[in-house]
């Protein structure tokens, strides 16, 4: 009954504000800057580019046990909010949410 | 007191000049909405920031913790292996401050007045409040743990809670006898951090492996069995070659008394004899939110997973270790991630802010030896009565070291990414 009470765009079209709201699970692992780190950068990616990976890692064509799980539950509309978002952030400024 | 009434005081002064002009009569009384923060952790910080940041200045954030410097509970396992430093582990409240314009009070919130919404800090101001946010993690069950005192813990560290007890646990460590016996007694679930008991015996391991290899370690379990149990125990082989013995309450049947002055942990089956020892209690929800009646008989605060709010307050959302989260762990991934759930939530309910379907997600990485890490996780999602695990993982037996050391990577630099996605 919960999802009648959200703003929950099903399509795949690009919502920035949705965008902002689903990375904030990526910012837990991810930083928002360019900082050298063990984890890859996903600020400033051209958003073909950040859906096709994350389409890879929900097909288990890329292996991540993270990745894999939480790209499971994204669905098209989500991947293009979410690359939409990471695609406007500049790369060489720190930012967060 | 004087200080927060005449701050409260300037901005709603502010407030109703600046708007004077163009708002309805209605809007002039309105003040700008308040939410209030009680503890500084992986939970509390998170959600200040959230609240701050997607609010834009229309929320006023007033975050209560009592310590000007955080040291993390998670990664201080590593401090005790030597692979980290302990000033690693420490992070200032600066940049919330500066960069947020979070109003951080460096004291202890003494009680939650849930009438009168406000929050008494131990020096007697009160913070009123619109929204309250309680992250104040565990405290211990001394009557669950029979013997164990705070007395105990200077004998007996617990380093449970970060800070100056780890640092305790690690000068024990290294000044134990040659050949000693060290007895680690883990704690009945639920607790904060599940695989940390395991990770921390396996961190000891490696440091005796190098400074004193004869030395023995016991883990008296009070539960059959634990996270990531064969992962542990596969590692404890390859490495530690038989200084590490588990030994659940089946085996010794029950810890019957714990006795700090004589050094010994008895139990059905025998009185153990320890050089140095490491007792984590049982645990229950932070007191602050135990005595504001937000726990129930199990000593956890029920939640509404969809917005984290209390089930027994609207005013108030629960986050972190003192929530009872299910099916999530009681880790620092989680509560940040539950932060953001309860961020959102509190902006929506003071400025009316969109919403959207709220996601959870956690990792528990433990590191067993130097470059061999591993991990267990979930996404989850809100269920009406608990949250509901979406998708499960843990590493696998006998992998790769190549994966392994991949996997210890990874969670140095998850470590940089979540304090600064909690303290900015």
């Amino acid at each position: 009954m919960l999802w009648c009470i959200y703003s929950s765009p099903v399509r795949a079209e690009t919502d920035l504000e949705y965008g902002a709201f689903l990375a904030s699970v990526c910012t837990s692992c991810h930083l928002m800057s360019s900082k050298k780190s063990n984890i890859p950068s996903i600020i400033g990616w051209e958003e073909k580019d950040l859906i096709a990976v994350l389409v890879a890692y929900k097909k288990g064509l890329r292996k991540h046990l993270v990745m894999n799980s939480i790209a499971s539950d994204l669905g098209p509309g989500e991947m293009a909010s979410l690359a939409a978002y990471f695609a406007g952030l500049n790369p060489t400024k720190e930012k967060q949410y | 007191m004087v200080e927060l009434t005449r701050r409260k005081f300037t901005q709603l002064a502010g407030a109703s000049t600046a708007m004077g002009i163009l708002a309805t009569p209605t809007l002039l009384q309105a003040a700008t909405p308040k939410v209030v923060v009680i503890g500084g952790g992986a939970g509390g910080a998170t959600a200040a920031r959230y609240v701050a940041s997607g609010s834009k200045g229309a929320i006023n954030v007033t975050l209560i913790e009592p310590t000007k410097k955080y040291y993390t509970c998670f990664f201080s396992n590593l401090y005790l292996g030597g692979l980290r430093s302990y000033e690693s582990l420490g992070h200032s409240y600066e940049k919330l401050a500066i960069n947020y314009g979070i109003n951080v009070v460096h004291d202890w919130a003494a009680a939650i007045d849930r009438d009168k919404k406000q929050v008494v800090i131990s020096s007697g101001s009160k913070v009123p409040y619109d929204r309250l946010i309680v992250s104040p993690g565990i405290d211990f069950r001394y009557d669950a743990t029979p013997g164990y005192s705070i007395a105990s813990a200077n004998v007996m560290p617990h380093a449970w809670k970060s800070g100056s007890q780890v640092q305790l646990l690690k000068a024990r460590i290294a000044a134990m006898k040659q050949g000693g016996t060290f007895v680690l007694v883990a704690p009945p679930n639920p607790y904060r951090c599940p695989p940390g008991p395991y990770e921390r015996a396996s961190m000891i391991a490696r440091i005796f492996s190098e400074t004193n290899p004869e030395a023995q370690i016991i883990i008296l379990d009070t539960k059959e069995k634990f996270s990531k149990q064969a992962l542990f125990r596969e590692g404890w082989d390859n490495y530690y070659d038989g200084m590490i013995d588990w030994i659940p309450p089946s085996v010794h049947g029950g810890i019957i008394n714990i006795d700090h002055k004589a050094m010994t942990i008895e139990t059905d089956l025998d009185t153990f004899e320890a050089d140095a020892a490491c007792v984590i209690p049982a645990q229950t929800a932070g007191s602050i939110a135990r005595n504001a009646a937000l726990a129930d008989e199990s000593g956890w605060c029920p939640i509404i997973p969809a917005t984290m709010q209390s089930r027994l307050d609207e005013n108030i959302h629960v986050i972190g270790d003192a929530a009872m989260a299910t099916s999530m762990p009681k880790s620092g991934f989680s509560a940040n991630s539950q932060a953001k759930v309860a961020a959102q939530a509190a902006r929506h309910a003071l400025t009316g802010s969109k919403t959207f379907e709220p996601r959870f997600v956690n990792t528990c990485w433990s590191l067993i030896a130097p470059d061999d890490g591993v991990k267990v996780g979930a996404t989850f999602r809100a269920g009406t009565d608990r949250i509901e695990p979406i998708k499960k993982f843990v590493s696998a037996l006998g992998e790769d070291p190549a994966i392994r050391k991949a996997t210890y990577d990874e969670s140095s630099s998850w470590y940089d990414a979540i304090t600064t996605d909690m303290f900015g």
